[in-house]
C-alpha cells in the first residue's frame, strides 16, 4: 500500500512538474528535416526551455520538411499551435517559429502576451535584423540562436511586474523624444533626408515671404460682421448633445511585404504579414 | 430764383467755413473764429430750406439742353451756380458737397440730402489732411517688397476728404443648427486595430443681434477699400446736419438699401454660423447636418462716414489709398517688386539649407 501510494505520488508529481515545465504536447525544438546537429539541437532546446520557464510561456521551434500543400505558412503555424496545445496559462501565452525546408517558408506565430511584446518594431527587430539574414545564408543554427537571444533580450525589457510597458521599453532602450532620434528612425532613407534639407528651408522661406507679401495687399471685401454683434452676444435658448449610437470597426494592420533578398537560391515571396482571422493570435510569415 | 447750393460763410468776416475734426467745430479760414455746428445750422436753416426747394423744382433737362449736353451727359451731371462768385459748377448728379474751384468756398447742395435721401447719421471727420498724408508715409514703412523707386518717385496726385454714403443695417438673426459630433477611440491588440466611434446629435438654437453692419452705398467707392477701412467707432455718430460737410466732399447714395442689403446679410449669416459653431466643443469631429438662419426686425439707416482718399501715380499706374477719417486706419494695394521677393526667398532658404545639411551630417553621418 505504502509503495503504491509513493509510486502514485511520484507519478503525480512528475506529471505536475512536466506540465508546469512544458504544457505543450511538443518539445521546445522539433527538427523533422534534420537541419541541426545533435549539439546544436541540444543547445537550442535548452535555451528555448530556459526562456519558456523564465517567462512562463511556450517557445517552440518546429522545422518540417514540407507544408503538405498548405499555402500559407502562418496558417499552418496556427494549426500546429492548436494541434500541439502550445501556450501556457489561461491566455495560452506562447510563440511558435515554424520552418518549412521544401518551400523555404518561415512563420513566426504569437499568442497571448507575446503578441504585445513582439508586435510592430520588436517583430521587425527580431526577424529582419537577427533571424532572417542568417536564415537566408542557410545558417540555421545561428539564425535560431540569434532569435532566441534576441527574444530573451526583449522579454527582459519587461517591467518587474511582468507586464510589458512600452514607455518603460522606450526609456530602457534610450529612445527619446528629441528630434535627432525621431528623425533618424522616421526618415531612414537618403531621399527623405534630402527632402528635409530641401523642403524645410523652402517652407521657412515661403512662410516668411508670404507674411511679408500679405502686407502689400490690405484691401478686401469683408465677410464677417463680428465687430457689430450687439451686447450680450449669442443667446442660446436650446442646446442638445445626445449620444445616438456607437459603432465598432476592426481592421487587420498591414505589416507590409518582406524585403527578401540575398545570394542565390532564394525563393521569392513577400511576407504574408498580418494576424489570424480570429481576434487573438498573430504573426508574420514569408520566404527565406 | 433761390440757389440750389449753400456756401457756409463766417458770420464775422464772410470767409469760408470748414468743419475741423480736431475741434468738432466750423472754423473760419480767414479770421480763425470758431462756431458750433448748432449755431451755423440755425444761421443757415432758412437758406438751406430755400436751396432744398430750389433743388426740388430745378429743371435739369432744360438746363442740360441749354448747355448742349447729350442725354447721357444730362443724366449723369448737374450744373449749379456758386452763390459767392456766380461761377458755374458742373458736378456729378450725386454730388452733395464740394468746393467752388474758383472762389474756393465750400459748397453744399442741401437738396441732395432732402426727403428720403436725407441721411440719418453722420460720423464727423476726426483727422485732417495732414494726418492723412503722414499716415500714408507711415504706411509705406516696413514693406519689404515695396519697390525702392516707389518711395521716391510716387507723388500724391489728389487727397480728398469724402463723406461716403453707407447703409447701416441692424437685425436679429434666429439660428437653428444641427450637427453630428463624433468621438473616436482606437485600440490595438496584436495586428488588430479596433475603432469605437460614438455619434452625437448636437442642436443649437438661439438669437444673435447685429447693430449697424455697414455697406457703402456709392458705386463710385470701391467696396474692397470701404470694407477694409472698418471698423468705425459708432459712439461718435451724430444726427445728420449739413454743417459737418463744409471742407469735405460728399455724395448722396446711388444704391438703395435693398441693393446693398445682400452684402450685409452675407456678413451677418457668416458670423452667426461661426458663433454657433463656436459653442460646439468636446468632439473629435463635427459635421453640420442642418442650418437655418432667419433675419428679422431688419432696419437700415443711412449714414455718411469719413474717408480720406489719396490717389498716387507711379510708372503710369494709379494707386488708391483710403484712410478711415476717424480712426486713421490706412488701406491700399502696394506694388510688389518680384525681383526683391525672389532674392529674399533665396537669401532665407540658402543659409537654412546649409544649416540643415550640416545638421544632418553631424547627426546622421555622411
Amino acid at each position: 500500500m505504502k509503495k503504491y501510494m509513493i509510486s502514485t505520488l511520484t507519478l503525480f508529481l512528475a506529471l505536475c512538474l512536466s506540465l508546469s515545465a512544458f504544457a505543450a504536447n511538443i518539445a521546445p525544438v522539433t527538427d523533422k528535416a534534420g537541419i541541426f546537429t545533435e549539439d546544436e539541437f541540444a543547445d537550442l532546446s535548452e535555451k528555448a526551455q530556459d526562456i519558456s520557464d523564465e517567462y512562463d510561456l511556450d517557445l517552440v521551434i518546429l522545422v518540417i520538411e514540407s507544408m503538405g500543400g498548405v499555402s500559407d505558412a502562418l496558417d499552418l503555424a496556427r494549426q500546429y499551435y492548436n494541434e500541439y496545445y502550445i501556450g501556457r496559462g489561461v491566455e495560452r501565452d506562447g510563440m511558435l517559429i515554424l520552418l518549412s525546408m521544401k518551400e523555404r517558408q518561415y512563420a513566426f506565430y504569437k499568442f497571448g502576451f507575446p503578441e504585445h511584446v513582439f508586435g510592430g518594431y520588436n517583430e521587425d527587430r527580431i526577424l529582419d535584423d537577427e533571424f532572417l539574414p542568417l536564415l537566408r545564408q542557410n545558417e540555421y543554427y545561428l539564425a535560431f540562436d540569434a532569435f532566441l537571444d534576441t527574444a530573451k533580450d526583449i522579454l527582459e525589457e519587461k517591467g518587474p511586474d511582468g507586464e510589458y510597458d512600452y514607455n518603460d521599453y522606450d526609456s530602457n532602450h534610450g529612445f527619446s523624444d528629441n528630434i535627432a532620434d525621431g528623425a533618424e528612425k522616421g526618415i531612414g532613407s537618403f531621399g527623405k533626408k534630402l527632402a528635409l534639407v530641401i523642403f524645410a528651408p523652402f517652407l521657412i522661406a515661403g512662410l516668411i515671404c508670404g507674411a511679408w507679401l500679405s502686407q502689400m495687399k490690405t484691401t478686401g471685401i469683408a465677410k464677417s460682421a463680428g465687430h457689430y454683434i450687439a451686447a450680450g452676444g449669442l443667446n442660446l435658448v436650446h442646446t442638445e448633445d445626445t449620444l445616438v449610437n456607437t459603432t465598432v470597426s476592426e481592421r487587420i494592420i498591414d505589416r507590409g511585404a518582406d524585403s527578401s533578398s540575398g545570394s542565390g537560391g532564394f525563393s521569392g515571396g513577400g511576407d504574408s504579414g498580418g494576424g489570424s482571422s480570429s481576434s487573438s493570435g498573430s504573426g508574420r510569415s514569408g520566404g527565406f | 430764383m433761390s440757389s440750389q447750393i449753400t456756401n457756409y460763410k463766417c458770420p464775422a468776416c464772410t470767409g469760408p467755413l470748414k468743419f475741423v475734426g480736431a475741434s468738432g467745430m466750423l472754423e473760419c479760414e480767414y479770421c480763425g473764429s470758431k462756431h458750433t455746428v448748432a449755431d451755423i445750422e440755425a444761421l443757415y436753416a432758412q437758406k438751406e430750406a430755400a436751396a432744398v426747394e430750389a433743388h426740388a423744382h430745378a429743371d435739369h433737362e432744360k438746363e442740360a439742353a441749354l448747355r448742349g449736353w447729350s442725354e447721357e451727359e444730362a443724366r449723369g451731371m448737374r450744373a449749379y451756380t456758386c452763390p459767392s462768385c456766380s461761377a458755374e459748377l458742373i458736378c456729378d448728379e450725386t454730388t452733395a458737397a464740394t468746393s467752388c474751384p474758383y472762389c474756393g468756398n465750400p459748397t453744399i447742395v442741401p437738396g441732395q440730402f432732402s426727403g428720403f435721401t436725407r441721411p440719418d447719421y453722420v460720423l464727423p471727420f476726426r483727422l485732417d489732411k495732414k494726418a492723412a498724408q503722414e499716415a500714408l508715409k507711415n504706411f509705406y514703412k516696413g514693406k519689404q517688397f515695396l519697390p525702392k523707386s516707389f518711395l521716391t518717385d510716387n507723388h500724391i496726385e489728389e487727397i480728398k476728404g469724402v463723406y461716403v454714403p453707407f447703409w447701416l443695417y441692424s437685425a436679429k438673426a434666429w439660428v437653428d443648427f444641427e450637427y453630428e459630433g463624433q468621438n473616436k477611440e482606437v485600440r490595438t491588440r496584436g495586428d488588430v486595430e479596433t475603432t469605437t466611434t460614438s455619434h452625437y446629435r448636437v442642436i443649437r438654437q438661439g438669437e444673435l443681434e447685429f447693430q449697424h453692419v455697414p455697406a457703402d452705398a456709392s458705386t463710385k467707392m470701391p467696396d474692397a477699400h470701404m470694407d477694409a477701412v472698418e471698423p468705425y467707432d459708432y459712439s461718435d455718430l451724430r444726427a445728420f446736419s449739413t454743417a459737418y460737410l463744409p471742407g469735405f466732399l460728399a455724395d448722396k447714395f446711388d444704391q438703395d438699401s435693398n441693393v446693398c442689403f445682400g452684402r450685409a446679410k452675407e456678413r451677418m449669416e457668416n458670423t452667426a454660423r461661426a458663433q454657433v459653431r463656436g459653442t460646439v466643443s468636446g468632439y473629435d469631429s463635427v459635421d453640420e447636418r442642418r442650418s437655418n438662419i432667419r433675419l428679422h426686425d431688419t432696419q437700415a439707416k443711412h449714414a455718411l462716414m469719413p474717408v480720406w482718399l489719396l490717389a498716387t501715380r507711379w510708372k503710369d499706374k494709379s494707386f488708391l489709398f483710403a484712410m478711415n477719417g476717424q480712426t486713421g486706419k490706412m488701406v491700399g494695394d502696394l506694388p510688389v517688386d518680384w525681383g526683391k521677393v525672389a532674392m529674399t526667398f533665396a537669401a532665407i532658404s540658402l543659409p537654412v539649407m546649409v544649416f540643415m545639411a550640416l545638421l544632418a551630417f553631424v547627426l546622421f553621418g555622411g
